[in-house]
């Protein structure tokens, strides 16, 4: 699962993922948006096509809920709180590095300019989360 | 001791008024024996009698004599007066035997009264020295209080800066001098007589705080107060007020003393310094606000150039290299060549922002300073520039041990490898890069020297390279943002050293950082 309300960035990273022939992941734009997908409330509520994700890719600057905003809710809903979180995000700001840990996000990566680091950065990503690292079980609550 | 009894020798010679006692007594003895040899001879003609009873005479010498000089002289004109009328008036004459019995008691008795007389007129004379002392004692000891009083009394009429004036039990004024007359503005004949609350302003007189004031002082011994007095045009004044009940030693009141003073000035003065100061701290809080505010803006300009600047560049550099990638071939080796710059441009801003952001950083944190052993330090940095010494194949020499220092760890590391980068990046097409890394301690300081054998810089251009953006390079020779050095020399001070460079042109270049020492525990 993508957040990200940037539609280039979007579009290159889901461009990024099907160049390492990996599916693209669900993408929403605003914090809002990604808290009733996690919640499964209203157009989210079917589990089926709405499956809990296992991973998400957070941008920090989000219209309506910032990242973090969306994070800390995450972090306090039972069953969820385990959800794999990497921040992707343009900040190298310490002060957003340090509070994105405190709220306990897995990793926090810096959006690359250079296309062909974001494709590496992709790559690794695609390797760790989803090869090597073992998954936690996960509830909507 | 000496000095007494000296005095006492040198004084009794000159005592003229003693000897002179003991003359009169002589001469008055010798009178009085030949006034008695003559009336002796005539009684003796007349009646054939001599007679005996003549000691009373030669008394009145004696007491004239012991009161007129003193007990001595007395003694010598008693025993004169008896040897002169055993000598000269009684039988055998010209001798000093007396022969009839009647003539040894007339010696006797005269003895004996003129002893008693001696006595009692020398007890007189003691009590009339010492009632003449205690009067010329008194007289000196009122001359001398009347001069203390006299002085006193100037003292306290000439006083300009003070009221200084007496008041009865009931608060009547007594005394009045200049100093009150100045501060209060009524002469002494308009105030002496009236009672003292006329001083205090309306409402106060009628409050009855004059008469509080005098019992506070009777009760308390003194009353202080800094108020408002009325002065006798009607304008007021703060005086400064000390108010004394004065008691004679049985406890009894007599009245009061009163000292004023006009203090207007001094509080004016002190008003407006207050005024100064609370202007002056609102000037510092609003000056701080307004720091504060420019500080946030600062900060979420940087915020915002961090997170909104970068994506367009993510967006020309992913497109365009996204175009190149799926529709090359559609393309002219012209149009391949504009992306290749477009790309590269959009690139360079990237780092350009980059390093904008870290000095902006660097302008704004908190580097709260902490033990950092260099050589830790300088292989972070080494790490950090890996790529670019991998890259030229440059050959690091760090002068292992390095002491240890006193700064911040991620700034201390990102000032050195801008160095190291630099000292790698600055050489003449085809040369190897070298560099030497080595420290120095200076007396509690650390001097840390990056050592390269590169173009140098000439001696001009020393100051101008460690600013914002100042390059002596165009873009294809050496590419940078010329923010690497200013981000060295800001750094260094903020955590309280210095950076500096010495070079020459075509020479090498010796860059150096100071740092205080901190001795590895």
């Amino acid at each position: 699962m993508l957040v990200d309300d940037n539609p280039d960035d979007v579009f290159l990273i889901e461009r990024a993922f099907r160049r390492a022939n990996m599916s693209a992941p669900f993408a929403v734009s605003d914090g809002e948006e990604a808290v009733s997908y996690l919640a499964g409330e209203g157009a989210y509520a079917d589990r089926q096509r709405h499956p809990l994700p296992a991973l998400m890719l957070l941008d920090l600057k989000l219209p309506r809920l910032s990242g973090l905003e969306v994070l800390r809710w995450l972090r306090e809903q039972p069953g969820l709180s385990r959800l794999p979180v990497v921040v992707l995000t343009s900040s190298r700001e310490n002060a957003d590095i340090n509070l994105a840990y405190d709220l306990c996000a897995n990793s926090y990566l810096v959006k690359p300019v250079s296309p062909d680091a974001l494709q590496e950065m992709i790559n690794t990503l695609d390797l760790y989360w989803a090869r090597i690292n073992q998954k936690p079980e996960l509830s909507r609550p | 001791m000496r000095g007494a009894t000296k005095q006492e020798i040198r004084l009794r010679p000159l005592d003229t008024h003693a000897a002179g006692g003991y003359l009169v007594a002589s001469a008055l003895v010798a009178i009085t024996t030949v006034v008695l040899i003559f009336v002796q001879g005539y009684l003796s003609t007349v009646s054939g009698e001599r007679i005996r009873t003549f000691g009373i005479v030669f008394l009145l010498s004696v007491a004239f004599v012991t009161y007129r000089w003193g007990i001595r002289q007395g003694v010598f004109a008693l025993l004169l007066s008896l040897l002169s009328s055993a000598f000269f008036l009684m039988q055998p004459r010209f001798s000093l035997r007396v022969d009839d019995p009647r003539d040894g008691a007339e010696v006797i008795v005269t003895f004996v009264v003129g002893s008693v007389i001696l006595l009692s007129l020398h007890g007189l004379r003691r009590e009339r020295e010492r009632a003449d002392a205690l009067v010329a004692a008194s007289r000196e000891a009122q001359a001398a209080l009347q001069a203390s009083e006299e002085i006193f009394r100037l003292m306290v009429a000439g006083v300009q800066d003070y009221a200084i004036f007496m008041l009865d039990p009931e608060g009547h004024i007594v005394t009045w001098n200049a100093g009150a007359e100045r501060i209060k503005g009524w002469r002494a004949d308009e105030i002496i007589g009236k009672h003292f609350s006329v001083f205090y302003p309306p409402d106060d007189a009628q409050s009855g705080r004059p008469r509080q004031e005098l019992e506070t002082a009777t009760a308390q011994g003194q009353y202080r107060e800094e108020g408002w007095r009325v002065r006798k045009d009607g304008s007021r004044f703060i005086a400064d007020v000390v108010l004394t009940a004065l008691k004679s030693d049985d406890g009894s009141l007599r009245g009061f003393s009163k000292v004023t003073r006009d203090i207007t000035g001094r509080k004016q003065a002190e008003q407006e310094i207050r005024q100064l100061n609370e202007s002056l701290e609102q000037r510092v809080a609003e000056r701080t606000a307004q720091l504060e505010e420019t500080n946030q803006e600062m900060e979420s300009f940087s915020y915002t150039v961090s997170h909104d600047l970068r994506a367009p560049l993510r967006a020309i550099q992913g497109f365009g290299q996204a175009l190149e990638e799926d529709h090359g071939d559609e393309l002219s080796p012209q149009a391949h060549g504009y992306l290749r710059r477009m790309i590269t441009a959009a690139g360079r801003m990237d780092t350009l922002i980059n390093d904008l952001l870290a000095y902006s950083r660097l302008s704004r944190a908190e580097l709260s300073p902490e033990p950092v052993p260099l050589t830790a330090a300088v292989r972070d940095a080494l790490d950090q520039v890996e790529a670019q010494i991998r890259e030229r194949s440059a050959r690091i020499d760090v002068q292992e041990p390095l002491p240890g220092v006193r700064g911040h760890r991620a700034t201390l590391v990102q000032v050195l490898a801008n160095l190291v980068g630099n000292a790698v990046k600055f050489v003449p097409d085809g040369a190897q890069p070298q560099v030497r890394v080595f420290a120095e301690k200076e007396d509690g300081w650390v001097r840390l020297w990056v050592e390269d054998n590169g173009i140098g810089i000439a001696p001009e251009h020393h100051e101008r390279i460690f600013r914002v953006f100042e390059r002596l390079h165009g873009m294809d020779t050496y590419a940078g943002t010329g923010i690497g050095l200013a981000i060295v020399r800001k750094g260094m001070e903020r955590m309280g050293g210095t950076a500096g460079v010495v070079s020459e042109a075509g020479r090498g270049s010796r860059f150096w950082v100071r740092l205080r020492e901190e001795p590895d525990k």
